[in-house]
């Protein structure tokens, strides 16, 4: 189950809005081919290491090292070409465009295609718009999005947006793939067929580091949690271990807290 | 067959599309046949703002960056040609490209460090270019531009022996090249370019986080939209024969912006549509005199009332449709 090396790593990163510290010299590994879930109270700084980790934020102290190479002081783009993508916890979607053209967006760095070979539309760039889109439309199917790949996106349902947000992203072709909060407003059908489809990823040689509210999704999916509060690590293990762990619950519950059932 | 899904069927139909282009462009060849001087004359300025409307709307309206200053490209454009022809004597059609290239190097320049300013701070910087652009034209720097009594004796185009002077042949230079433009500008909506443009407008931190390029997409947007203000600017400065500081005004930036509105933004038939309404508004209000301008407000408000995505905005999932029977 555990793969046995580090794929991607922050080192002391330390991000700090005016006086407010969000994440504080926070360390995390990511082993390679496995779903890592970072959990915590709201506010303790997980979606501020997401936006860190894939170069929205510039931390004021620490690495993030992805492969071994540094990532820091990389644009966004650069950081997804490196094979980083992501989902946003509320679905950052290209509204008034259609399904399919969503989707395309996650090709957009593999393709070479520049401006005068686009006006021209020369034999090269015609095939590389071909397989742009063949690409979108496998992953459209393979979501059972393919209904609606001419419907805009913002006309389809929350579940489906979210559902669409994560074709996108896998549509980059990424390596590590870095899920904020999946489930969140789903139902529980469309929850059951997010976390079967997060489950079966780390199979296709993909690595998941996944930010979730929901216990169940957590402890039912991860290899590996991360438990951070104020912006610090608090704790670190397998499930089990986790779902134990006095200091979680103080985290969560607060002191003199005990778990029921 | 619900009717909305049987009309998105039939303007997917080819023969109906084709029928209706071929009747618009029979319309366009033969219109300074049939019409008069006059007319044909409105015509081309129906061409030029068409091409001025197209350039803007790349950075407008397929970027969505808010440029208010879109004047000042086609001044640096109409300026260069009235310089390089009327000092250096060099030919004025010849000029087209080297009109083209000044303003797009300009562009380059002037939105490299501004470039990431986002909705109405840029709005505020693209006003202050189009207005300090204008000043500097007033001032005459180097006795170059003439103050404000700008250049004049600009020599008449030459096309292959033909010299183009009648309103009958600048109507057809225009439009020539406005079809080119669209041409390529449509070729643009459909690549990777396009899209990303698109991307950026819909969602900024979305766009970056897929790996669009935002810096340099954007600037590519601006080069290109001033280069196209360029072309304009030497059409204008080889009709008039003359230029002058007074011709670039930020109200013409702010009818560049209506026309693209008023179209939808990113659509190119729209901005077509949008440049036609604008320049013929005028023209058909002649009997309402001083009032002109209030109706021409009254009718923008209420086509931004009534149909906000512009009069004939783009239809993205009917263009899916189509190219997927094609």
């Amino acid at each position: 189950m555990m793969g046995d090396s580090v794929i991607l790593e922050t080192q002391g990163i330390t991000k700090r809005f005016r006086g407010l510290v969000a994440v504080d010299r926070f360390d995390i590994a990511v082993q390679e081919r496995t779903i890592h879930s970072l959990i915590g109270p709201n506010g303790a700084g997980k979606t501020t290491v997401f936006n860190v980790i894939t170069g929205i934020y510039r931390p004021e102290e620490g690495k993030v090292l992805f492969e071994g190479q540094v990532l820091n002081g990389l644009k966004p783009h650069e950081i997804l070409a490196r094979g980083i993508a992501r989902t946003f916890q509320n679905p950052r979607l290209f509204k008034n465009m259609t399904c399919l053209e969503n989707v395309m967006a996650g090709q957009h760095a593999h393709g070479r295609a520049g401006f005068w070979s686009s006006i021209l539309r020369l034999p090269h760039q015609r095939r590389e718009e071909r397989r742009i889109r063949e690409r979108a439309e496998e992953w459209l199917k393979r979501l059972n999005l393919w209904h609606f790949r001419h419907e805009l996106a913002r006309n389809i349902p929350y579940g489906c947006q979210k559902l669409l947000e994560l074709a996108r992203a896998l549509a980059a072709q990424p390596k590590v793939l870095l899920l904020d909060e999946p489930t969140c407003g789903l139902n529980e059908s469309e929850k059951e067929t997010m976390i079967q489809f997060i489950e079966g990823l780390p199979k296709e040689g993909l690595t998941v580091l996944l930010v979730e509210h929901n216990m169940n999704v957590v402890m039912g999916l991860s290899d590996l949690i991360t438990v951070m509060n104020y912006g610090k690590k608090i704790a670190e293990g397998p499930p089990e271990a986790i779902y134990n762990d006095p200091v979680v619950i103080e985290a969560y519950l607060g002191r003199g807290g005990t778990r029921v059932a | 067959m619900n009717p909305l899904k049987k009309w998105r069927e039939l303007r997917t139909w080819a023969p109906l599309r084709l029928a209706f282009l071929a009747l618009f462009l029979a319309f366009l060849v033969s219109f300074p046949f049939w019409g008069s001087r006059y007319w044909v004359d409105v015509g081309f300025y129906v061409g030029l703002y068409a091409l001025l409307g197209l350039g803007l709307n790349v950075i407008l309206g397929e970027v969505g960056l808010f440029n208010l200053g879109h004047a000042a490209f086609w001044a640096i454009g109409a300026y260069a040609t009235a310089i390089l022809n009327a000092r250096f004597g060099l030919p004025t059609l010849a000029l087209l490209p080297v009109s083209a290239l000044v303003a797009a190097g300009c562009a380059w320049i002037i939105s490299s460090p501004i470039i990431h300013l986002r909705g109405d701070y840029l709005c505020i910087v693209t006003i202050a270019l189009g207005e300090i652009v204008r000043l500097v034209l007033i001032n005459n720097p180097g006795g170059l531009t003439g103050g404000p009594n700008g250049v004049v004796g600009i020599d008449r185009p030459v096309f292959l022996g033909h010299v183009i002077r009648t309103p009958m042949d600048f109507y057809f230079l225009v439009w020539a090249l406005v079809a080119l433009c669209a041409f390529g500008l449509r070729q643009l909506q459909r690549s990777r370019i396009g899209r990303a443009w698109n991307y950026i407008r819909e969602d900024e931190i979305a766009a970056e986080a897929m790996g669009v390029d935002v810096r340099a997409l954007k600037l590519l947007a601006f080069v290109l939209g001033a280069a196209l203000a360029g072309i304009a600017g030497n059409i204008f400065a080889a009709k008039m024969r003359m230029v002058s500081p007074d011709s670039f005004t930020f109200l013409e930036s702010c009818l560049m912006f209506c026309i693209v509105l008023l179209g939808g933004m990113g659509s190119i038939p729209g901005t077509i549509l949008g440049a036609a309404l604008v320049v013929l508004f005028p023209e058909i209000l002649r009997p309402v005199a001083q009032y002109r301008l209030l109706f021409f407000g009254l009718a923008l408000a209420a086509t931004m009332y009534f149909r906000p995505g512009g009069l004939w905005p783009r239809r993205r999932a009917v263009e899916f449709l189509r190219e997927a029977k094609s």
